[in-house]
């Protein structure tokens, strides 16, 4: 079961963003993607952890963030962590924050969009790609 | 000298995956092992092996007249079985040569061999020094697990759908060394080439779990001239 | 910890700094009483004859020392009574012990893993060296020539106090952290490196080759100066398990990479299972610099520790490689930082742990990139192997990125040994436990392959003789 979480830190101030996927009886699976754009000096802390207790046996976790920086002023603070406490379990995490890809805006330019329409389609689509 | 399997049943999970199997393979002779998918073909292999996950109801599995039917894999191995499995494992930071060295083959001579091997085989020579199975093609991984039947020289062998992903180049080179080895192999695959090249001793067809057919060359061609449907 | 010195004590007499072997038996009877006071330090400081600014940054450090609280963030360091610890031990210039009293599971290991004799007695704290003698005045030719300085920390003090009071403390200094606090109160022994200009040492220069030198240092103090287009790979410690009277272990490692210069820095630890080992260690890189960090921790109770990289010229890249094996009793909270402080930076942090038996390993990193760091890289991947359910693993990652230009990649993975590679292994013979062992080794074995021959080959036995009994 995959859930995905959108956030959109577009005001110039703080935003924290705290999630813990929490496992304690066996057999769990929890899959959680969050997709974060960060703007206009927004400064963007997220907290997440994944608990894996020794009771959860056969745990299955995976947490995927990726933040899109979209200008000078934003800012972002990943703080992705594990807690394992046994070891019957498939848990991981990846963690990506990065701008734009300049490749993928040359292209969408190239196809006659500017600047501010491209960048506005590269966020769409990567907000809405789980 | 044989591989004796008597009236194997063998269940996952309550569901009876093999139902009253019985064969034997001799040191020296070839079976060909047919069937449809799911019929069970991989079951047996891997319950031959000893593989946890699949439960011995009853029958038993019998090398050179010892019981082997509780016995763990490697001590299966160590008493001359091989299996070449469908789908084999990657290792990351083993290589190929690290799970063959032991105090009988030594590390020199299991590198010159494997590399001399490995060229036969139409491999890369370099893909003895690397993780093993890792990134490699379908059709290296096949390739490998017999690379591995050379070097280990069991006494008898199964070898699960090795056909599968080879043209007809390393088909011929698998036949070949199949044909010259002295082991008992069961040959298990879904298409009738491989088996063709090889003259198996013995054809048998497994059909959701049941050997269904068993006989000689025969059997092949009229698989061939009607599927599997008909049996 | 040098492999050819005793083990049990830092330090050492001033005559025995003299190199080619003119050791006079000049026999000062000094240990230090417990607690660290004022009267300790300067009674060190005094004893090694240094230079006041020396005693006064030590100083210092003993008022910062006692103002800080002990950090609660990492491993439990309630247990230690810093007023119990002696801060200063005569080393033993004889024979001081009795090989047969030495703990049978460390004559073992050592059986094991192949170490000499010789060395065995050295390592167990049994026995003084002097054997490595001959080795070291060839190697100390061969490097005078090219102008390079290797020397004991104290030595180094002695010969280059200039050199050395231009760098001592400025990248680590007391106010850092506790730890750092009182290794610069009462530091004795550790390494200076200097590398001129231009000059590449191709062999890696390991810290057993410091004749009479201090060694397994419990606050072994470190300076390695690289200047512009230099390189130099240092080698530490030891994977044979040291046995150490000293049961703090809190090292300061300094490192100074000028623009082009490269440097590889490699620690293998295997300290006793009593051990609280609590290291900083630091890399200040220039432009096109390039540092290396690769770290392996086997032993100790408690090791924290994690490599870091100022990276602050253009293009300046750090790498951190570690490697953390947590058995019973063990806790490895080890890791690595990389600070983007200048454009075009990168750095790459790869942290492969394996706990088993009830241990824990926790990887602890920082990756901060700058407002001013505008096009910089960096890659963080963590894997951790659990082997059994009484064993646990952790990852606390913090990611801090301050400017829209750079790319931060962070992945951790913890899984347990593949049901169907053991089986895959064991179908070709080889037993549950030596499956596992080889798996546990293949997954280790990117960080193995960056450590010389000798240590690489006695690491891959100490984590089979480690995995045994483990599986279950």
């Amino acid at each position: 079961m995959t859930t995905t979480k959108i956030v959109r830190a577009i005001l110039p101030r703080e935003y924290l963003f705290k999630e813990i996927l929490e496992h304690s009886i066996p057999n769990t699976s929890k899959r959680l993607n969050i997709r974060a754009i960060v703007q206009n000096g927004a400064n963007l802390h997220i907290n997440a952890l994944i608990h894996i207790h020794p009771q959860a046996k056969n745990a299955d976790s995976f947490l995927d963030i990726r933040v899109l920086i979209l200008d000078e002023k934003s800012r972002a603070d990943v703080r992705p962590q594990l807690e394992i406490e046994t070891n019957s379990v498939k848990a991981s995490h990846a963690a990506t924050v990065s701008p734009i890809d300049p490749d993928q805006l040359f292209y969408l330019q190239s196809r006659g969009l500017n600047y501010a329409q491209a960048q506005k389609l590269i966020v769409a689509g990567f907000l809405s790609h789980a | 000298m044989s591989l004796e399997v008597s009236h194997l049943t063998v269940q996952v999970e309550n569901k009876t995956l093999l139902d009253d199997v019985s064969f034997e393979l001799k040191k020296g002779e070839i079976i060909g092992l047919m069937g449809p998918n799911g019929s069970g073909k991989s079951t047996l292999a891997l319950t031959l092996m000893g593989h946890p996950r699949y439960q011995i109801i009853s029958g038993e599995i019998l090398i050179d007249k010892t019981n082997i039917t509780k016995f763990s894999p490697d001590e299966r191995a160590n008493l001359g079985l091989f299996l070449a499995f469908q789908y084999p494992s990657a290792i990351a930071g083993v290589n190929v040569r690290q799970l063959v060295t032991s105090a009988d083959r030594p590390a020199l001579q299991v590198k010159r061999r494997a590399q001399k091997l490995a060229k036969n085989l139409g491999l890369d020579a370099d893909l003895v020094n690397r993780s093993l199975n890792l990134d490699f093609s379908g059709g290296e991984k096949k390739k490998m697990e017999v690379l591995q039947m050379d070097l280990l020289k069991p006494k008898y062998a199964i070898l699960d759908e090795i056909d599968s992903g080879l043209d007809l180049d390393a088909l011929r080179l698998i036949s070949d060394s199949i044909k010259s080895s002295s082991a008992g192999i069961m040959v298990i695959t879904h298409y009738p080439r491989l088996l063709k090249l090889i003259s198996p001793d013995l054809v048998l067809i497994l059909k959701s779990g049941k050997i269904v057919k068993s006989g000689g060359k025969e059997v092949i061609s009229r698989l061939e001239k009607s599927g599997y449907s008909k049996l | 910890m040098s492999r050819f010195a005793p083990v049990s004590s830092p330090t050492l007499t001033p005559s025995a700094d003299y190199p080619l072997g003119h050791s006079d038996s000049v026999d000062y009877e000094f240990k230090s009483g417990a607690g660290l006071t004022e009267h300790t330090v300067r009674q060190i400081s005094a004893f090694k004859h240094e230079p006041s600014w020396m005693l006064n940054l030590r100083l210092s450090a003993l008022a910062q020392f006692n103002h800080m609280p002990t950090p609660e963030w990492g491993g439990d360091l309630s247990p230690i009574d810093f007023a119990k610890i002696h801060y200063y031990l005569k080393p033993s210039q004889q024979s001081v012990g009795d090989w047969d009293k030495v703990d049978s599971r460390i004559k073992n290991t050592f059986d094991r893993i192949g170490v000499p004799q010789a060395e065995r007695e050295i390592l167990a704290g049994v026995k003084a060296q002097f054997d490595s003698e001959v080795i070291y005045s060839s190697l100390k030719s061969f490097l005078s020539k090219k102008g390079v300085i290797f020397l004991g920390m104290d030595e180094g003090l002695k010969q280059y106090p200039d050199l050395i009071r231009r760098y001592f403390g400025k990248l680590v200094p007391a106010g850092d952290n506790k730890l750092a606090a009182l290794n610069t109160a009462v530091w004795s022994g550790g390494s200076f490196v200097y590398i001129p200009k231009n000059t590449r040492v191709d062999l890696p220069l390991q810290a057993y080759f410091r004749i009479n030198s201090p060694n397994a240092g419990q606050f072994e103090r470190t300076l390695i100066i690289a200047e512009e287009g230099s390189s130099v790979h240092y080698v530490e410690g030891c994977s044979a398990p040291a046995y150490s009277e000293g049961s703090l272990h809190a090292a300061v490692v300094e490192i100074f990479v000028k623009p082009g210069a490269t440097v590889q820095y490699t620690t293998v630890q295997n300290w006793y299972k009593n051990v609280y080992n609590l290291v900083t260690k630091r890399a200040r890189v220039e432009e096109e610099g390039h540092m290396r960090w690769v770290d392996g921790n086997l032993g100790s109770r408690l090791t924290m520790k994690y490599p870091s990289c100022f990276l602050m010229g253009r293009k300046a890249t750090g790498e951190t490689l570690s490697l953390a094996l947590a058995g019973s009793g063990q806790h490895q909270d080890t890791g690595a930082k990389m600070y983007h402080l200048a454009s075009e930076t990168s750095s790459q942090i790869l942290a492969k742990s394996v706990s088993f038996g009830g241990g824990r390993t926790s990887y602890r990193g920082l990756i901060q990139i700058n407002p001013a760091a505008a096009g910089s890289r960096s890659k963080v991947v963590c894997d951790a192997l659990i082997l059994d359910s009484s064993s646990r693993s952790d990852t606390y990652p913090t990611n801090r990125i301050l400017n829209s230009q750079s790319t931060v990649e962070h992945e951790a993975t913890v899984s347990r040994v593949g049901e169907d590679q053991l089986f895959y292994l064991m179908t070709r013979g080889l037993s549950e436990q030596q499956s596992e062992t080889l798996i546990v080794n293949g997954f280790l074995s990117p960080i193995i392959k960056q450590i010389p021959l000798e240590y690489a080959v006695e690491m891959n036995r100490l984590v089979d003789l480690e995995m045994e009994g483990s599986v279950g």
